[in-house]
């Protein structure tokens, strides 16, 4: 997985995980605090800058990651510009009924707001996501308070997720060599019994590991010992006050 | 003593009816290595799972320490701490991303501190050779380190047993030529070694002691030196005779070596082959 692959391989690996998540929350605050497409870009443009030049995650691999989540975005901010029933400017008049459907100022200003607030919290998550493996943002988070369930779950997830592709590609490889994919009736039937071959696969993991687990001593709790290392002050101060200073301006700026 | 670990005429059957394991008796000594011999299906990886309390015998019991286990959380605990299972599959033990998170999960169950659970996961990862791997994340590692990485969350609670269940599986030559000097050092101090395999050269090789299982049930417990009944433990089982066994003896037949106990190993033999010809330009 592309993502996880530059966790573990960025500049910033070894960058104290809460200074990377100082800043990554500072600047979501700062894009859900403010009033006006403004400081969200300015957010955009400070987490992708320092993501691309500080951490130097190449920006090709990047913009594709960006391109997922864009896409689900313009489609709903599309249905906040576009009004039923005439705007302020007119685009077309549906043939059924009659209807006006147009644009109008409120709804663009709207939607305008809602996408740059989404892609600064978007470039704000992934300053944290590209940069910090996941066991270390797990450790983050359990300090911040989250209840262990949550954190056991994330971190057995995140394992799983390895297993399973893994034996998704090696089926799929399987089913492939024996032209399971060679016409669409053959790729449907073969796609449905990988899902439901997956879904047994999985289960019967699952109990392989709660075997694994108990025979080292599993009781009620997963814990494992994480890895320590001093709060570096100097980098924490200024993530905060970068951080502190945009959220500075989503207060002040439009209201 | 009584032997450490040990099987009391235990039946075992799954959820499904098979019969897994019947009227088996079988006791480990302490201090030994032990080759637990048998085809897929034989019923070694159940008797593990019965040995680590994982699975309570449907009949008969199982004893560790002469003491008979009580499933209790505490016995079980103990148990556990004292016996260390090594699974067979690399993938269905480690729940973690990161290895050092992993090896840590075993001895801090057993409530140690932090400290102590820190020197353990260190020391478990320079045995298994993985301390320079450590910050690289499971699912970036090989098949083989994997299964290091599972040696290693088992050494860091160390138990007095510990069993593999077919540590060679899936490896490489050279990483199967490794695993014989590691076995050797997990049991110099004197630790109880068992491993489950179907390779018999290897068993022959690096055992004190040799149990066939066969269909649920013991066929031979023994030395290797007790070979003729060894082979034939092994021949019902077809899975062959050790190379060395069988090349020793037809290099007997033909006069070329002397002595009834078979070699052990491939050095051996040669060693016994030169042996016989410095005997023979003296003479």
């Amino acid at each position: 997985m592309l993502p996880d692959r530059y966790a573990y391989s960025n500049r910033w690996r070894l960058v104290h995980p809460a200074v990377k998540g100082l800043l990554a929350g500072l600047g979501l605050v700062a894009a859900l605090a403010a009033a006006t497409p403004l400081v969200p870009l300015l957010v955009t443009a400070v987490m992708a800058g320092l993501t691309l030049l500080g951490a130097r995650i190449p920006a090709a691999a990047y913009l594709r990651l960006l391109l997922v989540p864009a896409g689900f975005l313009l489609a709903g901010v599309a249905s906040l510009a576009v009004s039923l029933g005439g705007g302020d400017v007119l685009l077309v008049t549906l043939p059924v009924l009659d209807l006006p459907l147009g644009l109008s100022h409120a709804g663009l200003r709207q939607a305008g707001l809602v996408l740059a607030r989404a892609f600064a919290a978007i470039t704000a998550l992934y300053l944290l996501a590209l940069t910090t493996p996941l066991t270390e943002v797990v450790g983050l988070l359990r300090r911040l308070g989250l209840p262990c369930l949550l954190l056991e779950l994330m971190v057995l997830a995140y394992r799983q997720i390895f297993t399973l592709l893994q034996i998704a590609r090696e089926m799929t490889v399987a089913q492939q060599s024996r032209l399971g994919y060679a016409s669409a009736v053959s790729s449907l039937r073969s796609l449905a019994t990988l899902g439901a071959n997956l879904y047994l696969r999985t289960h019967q993991r699952s109990c392989q590991l709660c075997l694994g687990l108990l025979a080292r001593g599993y009781e009620d709790e997963l814990c494992w010992l994480e890895r320590e290392c001093p709060l570096p002050a100097g980098q924490l101060a200024l993530a905060a006050a970068t951080g502190g200073a945009l959220v500075v301006l989503a207060l002040l700026v439009g209201r | 003593m009584p032997p450490i670990v040990e099987a009391r005429n235990v039946d075992f059957c799954y959820a499904d009816g098979t019969q897994a394991l019947r009227s088996l008796n079988l006791a480990f000594a302490r201090g030994r290595r032990t080759a637990l011999l048998g085809r897929n299906g034989a019923g070694k990886s159940t008797l593990f799972t019965l040995l680590n309390g994982l699975a309570r015998p449907s009949r008969g019991e199982v004893r560790f320490a002469g003491e008979p286990v009580a499933y209790d959380r505490r016995a079980l605990r103990e148990l556990r701490r004292r016996v260390g299972v090594v699974f067979q599959h690399p993938d269905s033990q480690l729940f973690s991303a990161s290895i050092r998170e992993d090896i840590s999960f075993g001895p801090l169950n057993l409530g140690l501190s932090k400290d102590e659970v820190r020197r353990r996961v260190e020391q478990a990862l320079a045995t298994v050779g993985l301390a320079e791997l450590a910050e690289r994340p499971t699912h970036a590692l090989s098949y083989g380190e994997k299964k290091r990485a599972c040696l290693a969350g088992v050494l860091a609670m160390e138990p007095e047993v510990l069993i593999f269940d077919e540590p060679a599986a899936g490896l490489d030559p050279p990483m199967t030529a490794q695993l014989l000097p590691l076995l050797d050092d997990l049991h110099a101090g004197g630790r109880t070694v068992i491993v489950a395999t179907h390779d018999v050269d290897f068993a022959v090789a690096w055992a004190d002691e040799i149990c066939v299982l066969h269909a649920g049930a013991l066929t031979f417990q023994g030395e290797v030196a007790k070979h003729e009944a060894l082979c034939r433990a092994l021949a019902e089982l077809e899975l062959g005779l050790p190379v060395v066994f069988e090349l020793f003896g037809a290099l007997r037949r033909r006069g070329l070596v002397r002595g009834e106990e078979p070699p052990r190993t491939r050095a051996e033999l040669l060693a016994r082959l030169d042996e016989n010809i410095v005997d023979r330009s003296c003479a």
